[in-house]
């Protein structure tokens, strides 16, 4: 049957770019513990564990088998999602629709990627060329995000300074966030001179390769409202794969987020997504995407980002919540990415988010996923009903 | 809102050493035949298929993230394609799930893997842990080895039963014309086979390698009705995690398949599951382990497996029988190999299975596993 | 040495597999692309729905979910699309060494449709918008082995 849930305690690590100091399942227990603690239950609670990370990337086959018994889930049923970039996004809906089925009290959400292990061992091309071809083009996800800066600079007619205004502005969200991983106090001086790795993406307009992980209990509306009283209710999610139907090599704008967003709206009764939404957690893996989701999103007109970025608009305290947090610029461990984005935006519904909290009340927050050509997973959290 | 999930249409490939079709192209077969047994399309109106879940593993694809390239050809454009990287067991229940939380209403399930493309026990060493496994060059088939000295010494169970399950599942297997092998064998060719970890020898091995894949359609109650006079109702579902260090548990013990098994007949409402079943399709990548799995599944006690099949308790005709489709012996794919025994078990309920048919079937488990020495079980009951 | 001690001194573990993975992988629908490559034609197939052009070749079209056995040739000349020059090394599978790359990578959309990458013969980044006609610029037939780069480089036409 399906019931009302939501998440009910949330956990993250520091991310950083090493950890040697800890094994891939040492990594994961931290935040599990971090989420069992938000959450005050212990593993004797937990009754159902999704599990998710880009294992390819690490270099480790079933890493699940590895990681469940070091934070006590021997015993426990459980299963792995596996889907590139959008793997925490999937994972999260696994976790919603075992939580809505109302057979289980306590479902946890391990997302995690260490990518200090792996040397991005066989290849992240981002798919949609299939084997044959895939190798002759440089095909990753710099290059594609060459294509989208080249697309999104020519339809709009800003310039590549405004991909680092851009980048000054996540830095600072998350100059403000303890737990994201580049805290660099950029300016825009030091933005243009970094490296160009595929012009208009500089090396400091790319995510970094992070350590990390991300968890979050989520139960049916019963068991939510016992344990926590902020509890942050899951009202709709939706994952739209496109999975190499089209490639951007193809389409330059590829993108499946304006679809899954409207359908998502569409199921919630929601016009004006700046005015029914008050926080945005959006999965943007290099700053030109940051101005173009923003118009996918709906919060403003396309090919006009670029403007209320270089007015200031955008930010923390500014008109246009987008990404408090620093964004996945400034962390990205690829399989618990989109997980950490749900965290994210929990912790700005509940109030929790310390100084990079939005300075209104949030009724509404989206959070996404991304991954592959353009696919993503879209996520709505609300405060009440 | 779903109160039951039903299985409204399953299609299978035929299990061949190497299948020299593109993915993209058996993806498409398999799919197209469920999609004409039922009529649905893919939709986003919640007319037709509303999403898919996939079984599948990277590692045997060569990309990071194979999904990446074939999904279109499983309907999954701006659909959900959501990937169960394991046995496809857990694919079949995450599917089943997406049902019963309301969130789609029709799903469809599909599992397959090329283990023709690279090698399997290099892929399976990369499953291990850094420091001890991989070092000594364990993998999954090394680990089973264990499993079975350790399971032998304990409870006495000897070389010959082992055998007794080979040759029964081949001779079942000659039933079947979608699994690999079509000839049967006797213990003595069983037993004068290669040794290749002992205990194990070569004939008690899966065969490897072996290609295929399996589609299904699982739909809410009221829709399964409408789409077809002939579902098969998923009654119960369990699974469980057990230790992955080899030595943290005693290998002769499944606690981990005792306690999916629960699970799943908890769920389901069954209390003595050799009487009220009529069938099972177990996982059984080498031989030992029907008897072992037989055993946690509370087919018999513990340490009674070998008297289970000397008995002839799990042969066709006897009073439950075990892998009548010829069993993972008679060559099925790993990872597929989960929703091939779901698959298998909705034939039977249905009537359909030809010449392996169980008379009168009316209650089905199937069984699913990963991981070294049986780490990560999944149950599914289903009845007619 | 203490938990406390051992964690300052961080162990690692060098895994090096002296074994490289070899994969096998079937080519379907892309041997009529490649034979087209080697013939100096870009084949692509169309979907007999929405009559969409597609290289690579899909097995089915994605949006109608029908098979698109239909192929058709692409012509020689296109649009372009989109470009990008990589700042950092790429394997040449020619010649088996990872160099820098001076020609910058185009998308280009062709006469038929299809839309396909490729090398351009244009340097410099400024001249390259979207919309400029290109030519393709293929290779002697005796070094056409059937990949993009069969098409030596695109370059821009002069009218």
């Amino acid at each position: 049957m399906a019931e009302r849930i939501a998440i009910t305690g949330v956990g993250q690590t520091h991310h950083k770019s090493k950890r040697t100091d800890v094994n891939t399942p040492e990594l994961v227990t931290e935040a599990v513990e971090a989420a069992l603690e938000d959450a005050q239950l212990t593993m004797k609670d937990i009754d159902f564990v999704v599990l998710t990370s880009f294992e390819m990337a690490d270099g480790q086959y079933l890493p699940d088998l590895w990681v469940v018994p070091e934070f006590g889930g021997v015993g426990k049923p459980g299963f792995k999602i596996q889907n590139a970039g959008t793997s925490g996004g999937v994972a999260a809906g696994a976790a919603f629709s075992y939580a809505a089925s109302g057979m289980f009290k306590n479902v946890l959400c391990v997302s995690w990627q260490k990518m200090d292990e792996g040397k991005g061992a066989f290849g992240r091309g981002g798919g949609g060329l299939s084997e044959y071809w895939q190798s002759q083009i440089p095909f990753s996800p710099i290059t594609n995000f060459a294509r989208r800066a080249f697309a999104y600079i020519h339809n709009s007619g800003c310039t590549e300074e405004h991909f680092g205004i851009t980048r000054v502005k996540q830095d600072q969200c998350a100059m403000k966030n303890p737990y994201a991983q580049l805290k660099l106090g950029l300016t825009l001086e030091k933005v243009m001179e970094s490296a160009v790795l595929v012009w208009p993406i500089r090396f400091l307009h790319m995510c970094p390769s992070t350590c990390g992980a991300g968890v979050f209990i989520v139960s049916p509306e019963k068991q939510a409202k016992k344990v926590t009283k902020k509890p942050v209710w899951v009202e709709d999610w939706f994952c739209v794969h496109v999975g190499g139907a089209f490639t951007m090599a193809e389409d330059p704008t590829l993108s499946t987020l304006r679809y899954g967003c409207q359908t998502v709206y569409k199921r919630c009764g929601i016009t004006n997504p700046l005015k029914d939404i008050q926080a945005f957690e959006i999965y943007e893996p290099a700053s030109p995407a940051e101005l173009r989701w923003m118009e996918e999103v709906g919060v403003c007109e396309d090919w006009t980002a670029w403007k209320l970025m270089e007015e200031g608009k955008v930010g923390i305290d500014k008109e246009i919540p987008f990404n408090p947090s620093g964004g996945v610029t400034a962390t990205n461990p690829i399989g618990a990415t989109p997980v950490i984005r749900i965290i994210e935006a929990a912790l700005q519904i509940r109030g929790d988010a310390g100084e990079h909290q939005v300075p209104h009340t949030v009724n509404r927050a989206l959070a996404t996923g991304y991954g592959g050509q353009g696919e993503n997973v879209i996520i709505l959290l609300r405060k009440s009903y | 809102m779903a109160d039951r999930v039903g299985i409204v249409a399953v299609a299978q490939t035929k299990f061949d050493q190497k299948h020299e079709e593109h993915l993209t192209e058996t993806l498409v077969r398999v799919t197209k035949d469920v999609m004409k047994q039922t009529g649905l399309e893919f939709k986003d109106d919640g007319t037709g298929i509303d999403s898919t879940v996939a079984a599948s593993q990277d590692y045997f694809g060569g990309l990071g993230g194979i999904h990446l390239h074939y999904a279109y050809t499983v309907g999954a454009y701006k659909r959900p394609d959501d990937r169960v990287e394991e046995d496809g067991a857990l694919a079949v229940a995450y599917g089943a799930m997406q049902v019963l939380s309301g969130h789609h209403d029709v799903v469809l399930v599909i599992g397959h893997i090329k283990e023709s493309a690279c090698s399997k026990n290099q892929v399976e060493n990369l499953g291990m842990d850094h420091v001890y496994g991989r070092k000594i060059g364990l993998d999954f088939v090394a680990a089973a080895g264990m499993q079975a000295m350790r399971y032998q010494h304990k409870y006495g169970i000897t070389p010959e039963q082992c055998a007794k399950v080979v040759v029964k599942n081949r001779t079942n297997g000659r039933n079947n014309p979608l699994v690999m092998y079509a000839n049967g064998i006797t213990i003595e060719d069983v037993l004068n086979s290669e040794m290749v970890a002992d205990p194990l020898r070569a004939l008690e091995i899966k065969p490897n390698p072996v290609d295929g894949a399996v589609a299904m359609i699982l739909a809410s109650e009221d829709k399964a009705k409408k789409i077809t006079d002939k579902p098969v109702w998923i009654t119960g579902m369990g699974m469980c995690y057990d230790h992955h260090e080899l030595g943290y548990r005693d290998l002769a013990d499944c606690d981990a398949l005792v306690s999916a098994a629960q699970m799943a007949y908890k769920m389901a409402g069954i209390k003595d599951p050799v009487k009220e079943l009529d069938l099972a399709e177990v996982s059984e990548h080498c031989a030992y382990q029907e008897l072992l799995w037989s055993e946690g599944l509370g087919f018999c006690g513990k340490g009674e497996g070998g008297k289970l099949i000397d008995k002839g308790t799990t042969s066709m005709g006897g009073e439950l029988p075990v892998n009548p489709s010829g069993g993972l012996l008679s060559g099925v794919p790993l990872c597929v190999a989960g929703i091939q025994r779901v698959a298998e078990c909705v034939l039977q309920l249905r009537g359909e299975a030809g010449g392996r048919q169980v008379s009168g079937a009316k209650k089905a488990l199937a069984h699913g596993v990963e991981g070294p020495a049986g780490q990560l079980h999944c149950v599914i009951t289903l009845e007619k | 040495m203490t938990t406390e001690e051992q964690k300052q001194e961080p162990e690692l573990l060098l895994y090096q597999y002296p074994r490289t993975a070899h994969y096998w992988h079937a080519l379907g629908y892309q041997s009529a692309v490649i034979e087209g490559f080697k013939q100096g034609r870009i084949l692509a197939n169309k979907c007999p729905k929405c009559g969409r052009a597609m290289v690579p070749a899909r097995t089915v079209c994605p949006e109608c979910y029908v098979e698109a056995t239909e192929w058709v040739d692409q012509g020689q000349r296109g649009k372009l699309v989109a470009a990008f020059k990589l700042g950092y090394p790429f394997y040449d599978r020619r010649t088996g060494e990872a160099k820098i790359w001076d020609k910058p990578i185009v998308a280009v959309e062709l006469e038929g449709g299809a839309r396909l990458d490729g090398w351009c013969s244009e340097t410099d980044l400024e001249k390259l918008k979207p919309g400029l006609l290109l030519e393709a610029v293929w290779r002697p037939p005796e070094e056409r082995i059937g990949a993009f780069d069969d098409i030596l480089h695109w370059k821009p036409v002069e009218e």
